[in-house]
């Protein structure tokens, strides 16, 4: 894929990162030495390709696939639904067979820009329609879910950037990350409001509670007491401790830094009034400021849609478009924005036949999107049929593991297999 | 809003206050001076897995160490001043105590839900002009938002005073286990509803809260029971049910099965009137045809199906599971698992037995469990408040709370929230320190401000922000205060006209020599839930060293300065609470 040599550390990025870096390190925070901000040091470049990030957009609730990218040219669609086909003379056609859903105008500027990629019919073999046990498996990229291994991301991260990984190679945005970025080494960075990322008081005396505290020889305390007396007391205290003092460690070296880039941010692209929209912003940030982050993790909810459909679902879309568009938009301003892919994926989508309530029970297979400057544009993957259908769902065509092992290898140019525990190809959306 | 005193319903603390007075680190000095002579209790048959098969009898270590675990675990955690007691009254004493029935008419500070919304019939409501409608509406939805705030700060006061601890920490389970969310359901009342159901039926028979919640309004309407009818069926609840309620994910039920649950449950709905909303079960929309559930044929209705459910092993290993893991914070292997859901089997699902019997475990007393769970953020907010003695206003404990990740009433999605180290970030880490620090006091409307400030402030100074305009600047600094939780927290503080009002120093009256060590060691002792490490306490004594040496209060009769110690004192418990030990109990 010659657009693949596009890839490259952009000129501003780096600009920008080390104006950035001399602040942070130079006057009000004399403790964070040029170690911590590890992204401008040789080592951690040594492996993987400057300036690229990795942005995961997750629809959370199992996405209606058929009204995102609705086949209206398929019989088998109005014949297994009657209220929750969209608008059918407002659809954004893509070909004779599919179409965007009428809100997702953006999307469809996107594609006839060659900017994105639709990944069709992904899922995995045996799926189950629980949310939850199927969230785990796209998290972990594993049938058996999180019984058997880390988020993908977290174990992308052990495997790409190992030990050298900084606090902010992994950054979910919003509430409570999900498992996908979760390693059992390295708690995970999430930020709700960047701006107000910090913890109020003294920077180094917070730094002392960290791993750092262990330097602290014990005195003849009755803990130390315990211990001379070798009573194996407080075992699982000390192991929770110390998975603790690291996210200590991680939130004091991150905050400054994120707190910087956001609140220095300036923009001319206008953002939508939605959740969505202001942690995008926020990315956006990060991005521009070249805070070293390599993976952005990003939820959406709502997409749960057992009842009344059309109109909800309909919302989203419209609020998804918008708010992904002017991200987009966003991004190209700038050389590492143009180093971004964006991706757009959900735990399952829904069932094909309508249920009583006018909505849709939990389904399998849906699509995925990819977007960026640097993706070939274009449709991947195979529609699922609606006719030939398992207990009434869609049939996956295309494992989505293979499109996380295209961005593991094609992006960060790291080991798909060891991270996925399997080969499951790779497609040409990079 | 007005303030609440902590633990004014627990026994007269003044006999156990004696039994170590004086003592610096007194909480391990009870301890060592039991070790000499330890209690024996017998474990039970659940003694599996731990000690020698066929010994009934396990020694169960009993101390301040385990006292504090207990209440930690079956309550929102124990003032240090009360714990001596129970070390003396023993294990039994404690569970028996915290399993005392108490009449839930007498537990005054839920009162019963009055709808005092206007209201409109529908007819009438036709005839109204849009602006009236439109009236009408917000007149409804202010009414809503005020009775479903009253419903969060009873519940976090109630379990911050303590009346009755191990039923509201059972409820909060099954609100996490039976969850249903305000967001869906919209409306307070039925919330209530659920909740009165849960707490009344805490620890009594899981059965009987299934049945109950297979008729509960707000869930059926939550999962889309109400609009599950024959020939149209809605899976939603029945899956949620199988998955999340009974048998759990991967317990063996199949597609087929889920399918007929549904069916099974056609029929059951809500019908709506003025005040609230009812279960009603409708024949005409239900499937009374021939349903196969789990291998069981027949014409199943909701009831059946429950039935059904309750009597699969795989029911009862789940709801052990479910039960010790919430409780203890760690895995527990599947031996302790069986025996335990054998226990529910035999008892027909009876909670309390189930407590019981684990609150006696020497296995939930062992070095894994004890001081390992991470504190929730109820936990930790109402933990602390405990620990302070009280004095915190509630809506700033379910607010904060909320911003930590937990929102009463509100969970992210149907499974309830995900405990343990998932609760966690960087950032949410951070938060919880200056939680803290509002609750002591250090943290308000000005510090936040002054935050913000200077923090632009640097930026300018730096030039990072060289092509800002002034107004650009400023706007940029509105715009963050309104995105900073703490901006709002300290708000709703200021609304309830908070004051830190107990001195620290008071706390420290007992300790009889004002060494660095000795105060430290008081401190930890009292705002912390678990053992605080040698190294922790280390660090604690280097840093209030530090603290009086800048202050130039290095000297003797520290403590009776009180207008210098006390901002170093408070300083350093803001710093205790924000530290890793602070998030474990």
């Amino acid at each position: 894929m010659t657009k693949r040599s596009n890839f490259h550390g952009g000129a501003e990025g780096l600009s920008r990162r080390s104006v950035l870096q001399a602040g942070a390190g130079g006057l009000f925070m004399p403790s964070l030495a040029a170690g911590a901000l590890g992204a401008g040091t040789p080592e951690a470049g040594a492996n993987a390709p400057e300036g690229r990030q990795l942005v995961l957009i997750q629809l959370s609730g199992g996405n209606d696939g058929l009204s995102t990218i609705v086949p209206h040219g398929d019989d088998g669609l109005g014949s297994q639904r009657k209220t929750t086909i969209p608008d059918r003379s407002k659809l954004l056609k893509i070909d004779d067979y599919r179409a965007f859903h009428p809100m997702l105008g953006a999307f469809r500027a996107e594609y006839d820009a060659g900017r994105l990629s639709i990944v069709e019919g992904c899922g995995y073999p045996d799926p189950v329609r629980s949310h939850f046990k199927s969230m785990e498996v796209w998290h972990t990229g594993s049938t058996r879910g999180r019984a058997a291994s880390d988020g993908w991301i977290g174990k992308l991260a052990a495997q790409a950037w190992g030990r050298l990984a900084e606090p902010l190679s992994v950054v979910h945005f919003g509430g409570r990350a999900p498992y996908s970025v979760f390693s059992s080494t390295h708690p995970p960075v999430a930020v709700a409001s960047p701006t107000a990322y910090r913890w109020m008081g003294e920077q180094d005396v917070y730094a002392m509670g960290g791993s750092a505290i262990c330097e602290h020889e014990p005195s003849a305390e009755p803990g130390a007491l315990a211990q001379a007396n070798g009573e194996p007391r407080n075992a699982g205290r000390d192991r929770a401790l110390q998975l603790l003092r690291k996210t200590l460690d991680d939130a004091r070296e991150s905050s400054e830094r994120v707190r910087r880039a956001a609140g220095t941010y300036q923009t001319d692209v206008e953002y939508p009034t939605s959740a969505l929209s202001g942690s995008l912003r926020d990315v956006a940030a990060l991005i521009s400021g070249g805070v070293g982050t390599r993976v952005f993790s990003v939820l959406d909810g709502g997409y749960d849609t057992h009842s009344a459909q059309l109109g909800r679902h309909s919302r989203k879309m419209s609020t998804l478009s918008s708010a992904v568009g002017a991200f987009l938009k966003d991004l190209r301003r700038s050389e590492a924005g143009r180093n971004t892919v964006v991706v757009v994926f959900s735990e399952f989508g829904r069932r094909v036949a309508e249920n009583g309530s006018k909505g849709h029970d939990h389904g399998k297979a849906g699509p995925m999107l990819v977007f960026g400057a640097k993706v070939n544009g274009g449709l991947y993957g195979e529609h699922p049929s609606l006719t030939e259908l398992d207990g009434g769902d869609l049939v996956h065509t295309t494992d989505f593991r293979s499109v996380y092992a295209t961005l593991i290898e094609r992006l960060f140019q790291a080991d798909a297999t060891a991270v996925l525990g399997g080969d499951y190809g790779r497609l040409a959306f990079l | 809003m007005s303030d609440l005193s902590a633990s004014s319903n627990r026994p007269d603390v003044a006999a156990g206050g004696a039994f170590c007075r004086g003592a610096t680190v007194w909480r391990s000095c009870v301890r060592w001076a039991l070790l000499a002579c330890p209690l024996t209790l017998a474990a039970g048959a659940l003694g599996s897995g731990h000690g020698t098969l066929g010994s009934d009898e396990v020694p169960l270590a009993w101390g301040p160490r385990e006292v504090e675990h207990v209440w930690n675990r079956a309550g929102f955690g124990i003032r240090s001043e009360e714990i001596a007691q129970w070390v003396e009254a023993g294990p039994e004493a404690l569970v028996d105590h915290l399993l005392l029935p108490r009449p839930l008419d007498g537990q005054k500070i839920a009162k019963p839900y009055v709808y005092r919304a206007p209201w409109i019939d529908a007819v009438e409501y036709e005839q109204r002009t849009i602006e009236e409608r439109r009236v009408y509406r917000n007149e409804i939805k202010k009414v809503h938002t005020r009775e479903f705030r009253r419903l969060r700060v009873d519940w976090v006061r109630r379990m911050a005073v303590g009346e009755d601890p191990l039923r509201d920490r059972l409820t909060l389970f099954w609100h996490g286990v039976f969850t249903t969310s305000y967001t869906t359901v919209r409306d307070p009342e039925a919330i209530a509803h659920q909740h009165a159901t849960l707490r009344r039926g805490a620890l009594g028979s899981y059965e009987g809260l299934l049945r109950a919640m297979l008729r509960d309004p707000a869930m059926l309407v939550y999962l889309n029971g109400d609009k599950n009818r024959k020939g149209k069926p809605n899976e939603n609840l029945a899956r949620e049910v199988m998955e999340l309620f009974s048998l759990g994910q991967g317990s063996g039920y199949s597609e087929l099965d889920v399918k007929d649950a549904a069916r099974a449950l056609t029929g059951a709905g809500v019908r709506r009137d003025r005040n609230h909303m009812h279960y009603r079960f409708q024949s005409r929309h239900h499937d009374d045809g021939v349903k196969a559930i789990l291998g069981v044929e027949g014409e199943h209705g909701p009831a059946d199906l429950a039935t059904i459910l309750v009597a699969q092993p795989a029911c009862a290993t789940f709801i052990a599971k479910s039960l010790l893991e919430y409780l203890e914070g760690a895995d527990p292997d599947s031996e302790r698992v069986d025996d335990y859901a054998g226990k529910l089997r035999s008892t027909g699902y009876d909670i309390a037995h189930f407590m019981r019997t684990l609150l006696l475990d020497p296995e939930f007393y062992s070095d894994d469990v004890i001081g390992a769970r991470i504190a929730s953020p109820v936990d930790f907010v109402v933990g602390s408040t405990v620990r302070l003695g009280g004095g915190i206003p509630p809506i700033f404990l379910v607010e904060a709370a909320a911003v930590l990740g937990q929102d009463l009433f509100r969970p992210p999605n149907v499974k309830g929230w995900e405990e343990g180290v998932s609760w966690i970030s960087t950032a949410s880490f951070m938060q919880r320190g200056n939680v803290a620090g509002a609750m002591l006091g250090r943290i308000d409307r000005k510090s936040v401000r002054r935050d913000i400030a200077s923090f632009m402030d640097e930026l300018e100074e730096e030039g990072a922000m060289v092509e800002m305009s002034d107004g650009a600047m400023e706007a940029a600094g509105a715009g963050q205060a309104k995105r900073d939780e703490m901006s709002r927290l300290t708000r709703v503080l200021k609304d309830a006209k908070f004051k830190p009002r107990r001195a620290i120093f008071r706390w420290l009256r007992e300790t009889s020599e004002d060494t660095n060590s000795a105060i430290v060691a008081a401190l930890a002792d009292r705002l912390l839930a678990v053992e605080p490490p040698a190294e922790a306490l280390g660090m604690l004594e280097q840093r209030l060293h530090d603290l009086r040496l800048a202050a130039g209060e290095d000297a003797g009769g520290f403590l009776t300065r009180v207008k210098a110690s006390e901002p170093i004192l408070r300083e350093l418990c803001h710093f205790i609470l924000s530290l890793p030990e602070a998030q474990l109990h």
